[in-house]
């Protein structure tokens, strides 16, 4: 009797438990279901939202402004120092420097933001980022006509120069920021050649064609061109993971494409990558391959200051690498300049830059970024506070204009952290770090660039050296620019769901193709699954983006005619 | 009798007491985030947060398993892990078991360090270091070479880099490994040993005998607890050491969310994330299940 009346209270125990667990259960399901906004309820507030009256603000210069900013990626920055006593006193604001490194931005900021800590100040470095930003409702959208009225001269040294900014800091149908340019963005960066290899393999001239390039190739791998009796050479490698950008960016040039970008072929717009002279460059390169010519690292090598590509070209293993002929190479004063290095390990050894290779269409050139740069965008939570984003678009714009602000934001105090290299000759003899700033770490702690990313196309100039500036006008000629249609591949707004996974679905194709393990015909395979797996998605909007693009610059006030010629696809 | 009574509950409330600040941690950073799960159905927005963002159904997992770039994730991960457990498993036992009959001691201890030291090298050195000894003109190719067989790309090669990739794990744990089973080998009671030896078992026939029966209970734990893991193909080490040659065999799951997480689809990261638990889980009371059905109960982890 005492067991059976044991068993039914067990019983009743157990059922008792199981209802309160499924009311507690179900309490919780009723909760989570009424917190949750509704997607139409999310859409209203996001219209709601953003209504800033920018007509009614009113930005009282006397008021002190405590600014939140995040600059650029500054690893060893400092709050406080030279630059940012003259910003405050010359604006009225306290300055509070948000300080990251460039990894930083990747993966310390979305922490940062979905913990609620959201700058005033938001330097964007890609639109993909911008676009999640926006999507996760941080950023505050600013009308064309507000950065008109408040950085007039920024926004027109803007569109004079690199308006296709602008799509860089769009995104489903506002415009979230500010873009910044970069005048050097523009020039062509051709390959670098081991001068003395040319000489010691019988080449006299640097090769101009794909058939002298090849040539070169050839016997850099077979003619020991570096005498030591041992045939460990070879003509080039590349980097077919990280430096996307810039791996064989000249021989993909010489067939007209930018395999990574979107190009304009024929009035519309289509990825570079599946593009049939893509194949044609994807041809040679296995060809070369199999000829023993490139490298067969060129897989695992790496781009970079110090990484794989630099010390083999440095040792004497590959005598040419594409995208590389910058003035600092050649700098005979820069004891880290390539030629030096190359000096101090071998004295025989020289650089000379190259030419972009003529292809068989007559075609030459390489890819680069172009002008375009950062975006400067808000906090959304400013829309409480517009007088911040007013007073944050003067600072910006007097930067433009002012040379001594222009010169102290990204340089520092003359005299302190920088004098001319030629006090008697001034400003064209260049600009050079004094010490201890031309240490990179010192400069960083310095705040040096941290508030100013933005650019003027006159002052660029004016404070380059004449050999500097004879460099790029001898080596680094725009003509042989190739740039995105867009500006920056990334630019859709689909790019954040395809684009990472596409673009290493075809380094790794291209990459195969290259090396023989896979025929060529599995481009055209690939081309399909390019398309299907949202390529064809990607290529609608980027139409669509290339024709807004017109629209946008009306608004914004671009003059039709000084207009980039976008990289055009014959 | 009373009093007895109550200090034992005195003694229960101190012990309870004292696992109370341990269970609140457990409570607070393992068991409240999982209600962060919850992400995997929404369309999640950080500026509303959790709970406000809008429900988003199955959507998340509909693009998860839409997309050729997931269930490729996934074959990765499962081929990795199967070929890590069914090779790695067996790699410790052979270690302590050999370890077990060395009887100098110094010599034993060495090769313990030097086997055990390589688990507390974190990947992102150990990634560097194996490029290098694994790179064309490596001292890995060196010795290759020395038997008049071409290079071999054992990086950029989808076979070479499995292997390498499943042996640099079993030669980075098997120390740590062994560690377990040495401890389970000195619990044995050296009476039966001694029995044997009496009946006339010879030495090989110990170790199968005794030795191996019974190591058979912590083998059965460790194996239960590494199926758990069979969804994790260990990301720090695949991370630091794959390359675009290899994406089709070596993109695993964590990678996959990683790409997911800083593009901030956190939607996808999480259902991707929950999928994985979820496998990982089900592994692991199904196999438990299985083993006390059929050791009447007796063996398992609970």
């Amino acid at each position: 009797m005492d067991k059976e009346g044991n068993m039914t209270y067990q019983k009743y125990y157990r059922i008792l438990c199981a209802c309160l667990l499924a009311a507690i259960l179900a309490t919780i399901v009723w909760v989570l279901h009424r917190c949750a906004l509704s997607k139409e309820e999310v859409a209203r507030r996001d219209a709601a939202a953003t209504d800033v009256d920018w007509a009614s603000v009113v930005d009282n210069p006397s008021e002190r402004l405590t600014i939140h900013w995040l600059g650029m990626p500054n690893p060893g920055g400092v709050d406080g120092g030279w630059i940012e006593e003259q910003l405050e006193a010359r604006f009225n604001v306290e300055l509070c420097p948000v300080i990251l490194d460039y990894k930083g931005y990747s993966t310390k900021k979305p922490l940062m933001f979905a913990a609620g800590d959201v700058p005033d100040v938001i330097l964007e470095n890609d639109p993909i980022v911008l676009q999640r930003d926006a999507f996760h409702g941080f950023l505050l959208d600013i009308p064309y006509e507000v950065l008109r009225e408040h950085a007039p001269h920024y926004v027109r040294d803007l569109n004079d120069n690199a308006p296709i900014g602008w799509l860089y800091a769009y995104w489903n149908g506002r415009n979230y920021g500010l873009p910044t340019w970069q005048e050097g963005g523009g020039l062509s960066v051709p390959g670098v050649w081991r001068a003395d290899w040319l000489q010691a393999v019988g080449i006299d001239e640097v090769p101009e064609t794909l058939e002298e390039m090849h040539e070169a190739f050839r016997r850099f791998t077979f003619d020991d061109p570096d005498g030591n009796g041992v045939q460990d050479t070879f003509g080039f490698s590349g980097d077919a993971q990280s430096w996307w950008w810039a791996s064989f960016q000249d021989i993909f040039g010489a067939y007209g494409v930018t395999p990574y970008d979107w190009q304009v072929t024929d009035g519309r717009v289509a990825w570079g990558g599946v593009l049939p002279e893509a194949k044609e460059a994807l041809a040679l390169l296995r060809q070369w391959y199999a000829e023993g010519l490139l490298d067969p690292e060129f897989v695992t090598d790496t781009y970079g200051s110090g990484k794989s590509l630099d010390r083999k070209l440095l040792n004497g293993v590959i005598g040419y690498r594409a995208f590389s002929a910058y003035f600092n190479y050649f700098d005979s004063s820069n004891p880290a300049g390539m030629n030096n290095m190359l000096q101090k390990l071998n004295p025989k050894g020289r650089f000379v830059p190259g030419k972009f290779p003529i292809g068989p269409g007559g075609r030459r050139g390489g890819r680069v970024w172009g002008k375009g740069g950062w975006i400067i965008a808000f906090g959304k939570h400013l829309k409480d506070q517009p007088e911040k984003v007013v007073r944050v678009l003067h600072m910006l714009d007097a930067m433009v204009v002012d040379e001594d602000l222009f010169l102290a934001t990204k340089y520092g105090q003359r005299g302190v952290h920088w004098d001319y290299r030629l006090p008697e000759v001034g400003p064209s003899g260049g600009l050079m770090p004094l010490p201890p700033y031309d240490d990179a770490n010192q400069a960083q702690q310095a705040m040096l660039r941290f508030y100013n990313p933005g650019e003027n196309a006159k002052f660029y100039m004016k404070y380059k050296t004449q050999r500097k500036l004879d460099f790029m006008r001898q080596h680094q000629n725009p003509k042989w620019s190739l740039t995105d249609a867009l500006g920056k591949p990334d630019v859709v707004p689909s790019a954040s769901q395809y684009m990472g996974d596409l673009r290493g679905r075809q380094m790794t194709v291209y990459a195969e193709i290259i090396r023989g393990d896979k025929s060529l015909e599995a481009f055209d395979a690939f081309v399909k699954e390019w398309h299907s797996r949202g390529g064809e998605v990607m290529t609608k909007e980027a139409n669509d983006m290339y024709r807004m693009r017109e629209t946008i610059y009306r608004q914004v006030g671009v003059n039709p005619q000084t207009l980039e010629a976008p990289n055009e696809h014959p | 009798m009373n009093t007895h009574k109550t200090s034992r509950n005195r003694t229960q409330r101190e012990w309870l007491g004292m696992l109370a600040p341990c269970f609140l941690l457990l409570l607070l950073f393992n068991y409240i985030p999982m209600l962060g799960n919850i992400i995997a159905f929404k369309d999640f927005r950080l500026d509303l947060g959790i709970l406000a963002s809008p429900w988003n159904g199955l959507e998340n997992f509909r693009q998860l398993f839409s997309g050729a770039d997931f269930m490729a994730a996934v074959k990765n991960t499962i081929v990795i892990s199967v070929l890590r457990l069914g090779i790695g498993f067996w790699a410790p036992i052979i270690l302590a078991l050999l370890l077990n009959e060395i009887r100098i001691k110094w010599f034993k201890r060495t090769i313990q360090t030097v086997t055990y030291l390589p688990y507390f090298f974190s990947w992102v050195i150990l990634g560097g270091i194996f490029l290098m000894v694994f790179s064309l003109r490596g001292p890995a190719n060196m010795i290759v070479s020395l038997f008049g067989v071409d290079p071999i790309t054992f990086l950029t090669n989808d076979r070479w880099f499995l292997a390498l990739l499943i042996g640099s794990a079993i030669w980075q744990g098997v120390g740590y490994g062994a560690v377990i089973y040495l401890a389970a080998l000195s619990g044995i009671p050296v009476q039966l040993y001694e029995a044997a030896a009496v009946d006339g078992a010879g030495h090989w026939q110990q170790m199968l005998k005794i030795t191996l029966p019974c190591l058979v209970p912590t083998m059965i734990v460790l194996f239960i607890l590494s199926l758990g893991q069979i969804m994790s193909a260990g990301f720090d080490q695949v991370y630091n050491l794959y390359n675009p040659m290899v994406y089709d065999v070596a993109d695993i799951i964590d990678t996959y969310v990683l790409r997911r997480l800083q593009t901030m689809d956190f939607g996808l990261a999480t259902a991707a994330g929950l999928f994985k638990s979820v496998i990982g889980l089900t592994l692991v009371v199904g196999t438990n299940m299985i083993v006390r059905r059929m050791s009447n109960g007796e063996r398992g982890v609970w």
